[in-house]
């Protein structure tokens, strides 16, 4: 009877202790996957950032390095959380998005220094343009009529030869 | 020549001038930028030379290859490179559509343009069983990761031997898709298991 209740007993708490180890490895499965799906996003962000600072001009080579580290982490984390090692995937992403809002902060920054320049860059260029365009222009017609007078004097000055009757 | 002509010449001289200071303003609007935007993907041997690539594998035996990537796309890219395993059989990526299997590993790649970078890729077979006619790998290590598998060779009667490919996707990230796309870009090496 005593054995038989022992068994029993053993039975529920292997049962019990299965499903929270079950639980307790679900709960790491969902806590990887949502610190690299965050990461994921954070790096996205980051990227898209860098793109919109660079297409505005800006020097983007002071943090490219920064960028880099994020992306090769977010790799690491997607391996580790592949291969079941939960801990590091968690690790490896939080240290990207760590470094990816970072990088996001930095480059949004550039962005909006360089935002309002280009305006006044094409803006400069078309009066350079426009200026420059003038210039040809008055330039082409007073040489063309110096050029014109000379052409003349030269015409006059040039005195008329006379054919020599060969008979 | 006659004034006409000279009148003529000096149009045409004033139009090219006025083509030339006007650059700068077309540029603004007009890209003359002809350059080809590309990505290159590239394997070399563990020298960091195109040759010694792995071939005759033993299984608990170390290999190793050094996969690159170089930006040529006109700016920055976020680059992944994935690296799969197969057999003979399974799918391989065609000129549009990457290969069906799940990545075993991969790389992340940020790189501005003109920039390229190289990552070395050590690999050992740990686990793998055989019979007369087939070999089957079971456990993979990567750059320290073990990868637990199952990937079956039949013996090549032509080629005389168990084959493997390890191969190297290139994807890049689109931004208007918010996501990774393949680029169109593969590169392996065959691999002889041999016990």
């Amino acid at each position: 009877m005593f054995t038989r209740k022992f068994c029993v007993l053993l039975l529920v708490l292997v049962q019990i202790s299965a499903t929270l180890s079950q639980a307790a490895a679900l709960d790491g499965d969902s806590e990887a996957v949502l610190a690299i799906s965050a990461a994921e996003e954070v790096t996205a962000s980051a990227y898209q950032a860098v793109k919109e600072a660079e297409i505005a001009g800006a020097d983007i080579s002071g943090f490219s390095q920064l960028l880099k580290d994020a992306v090769q982490l977010l790799a690491q984390a997607r391996t580790s959380f592949r291969v079941g090692d939960f801990d590091s995937a968690v690790q490896f992403a939080s240290l990207t998005s760590e470094i990816g809002k970072e990088v996001e902060t930095k480059a949004s920054r550039l962005r909006e220094l360089k935002r309002g320049l280009p305006v006044m860059q094409v803006w400069l260029t078309m009066v350079e343009s426009f200026l420059a365009v003038l210039a040809v222009i008055v330039l082409s017609f007073w040489s063309w009529r110096v050029f014109k007078r000379l052409y003349y004097r030269r015409i006059r000055a040039t005195k008329p030869e006379v054919a020599s009757d060969g008979s | 020549m006659d004034l006409k002509d000279y009148r003529n010449l000096f149009a045409v001289c004033s139009l090219v001038l006025s083509l030339f200071v006007i650059t700068p303003t077309l540029n603004l609007f007009v890209s003359f930028n002809v350059e080809e935007s590309f990505s290159e993907l590239s394997i070399l041997g563990p020298a960091h030379m195109a040759k010694d690539y792995p071939f005759n594998v033993l299984v608990n035996s170390e290999e190793s290859l050094y996969v690159t990537v170089s930006n040529h796309m006109g700016g920055s890219t976020y680059y992944m490179v994935y690296v799969k395993f197969r057999n003979q059989t399974q799918p391989f990526p065609n000129s549009t559509m990457s290969s069906s299997l799940a990545p075993l590993y991969e790389f992340r790649v940020f790189l501005l343009h003109g920039e390229k970078w190289e990552g070395l890729v050590r690999f050992k077979f740990l686990e793998v069983l055989s019979d007369a006619d087939t070999v089957q790998v079971k456990k993979m290590l990567v750059n320290n990761v073990v990868f637990d598998m199952n990937s079956t060779s039949k013996w090549d009667h032509e080629y005389n031997g168990f084959y493997f490919q390890l191969f190297f996707e290139l994807w890049l990230y689109d931004m208007g898709t918010q996501n990774f796309k393949y680029h169109e870009r593969v590169v392996g090496v065959w691999l002889n298991i041999t016990i």
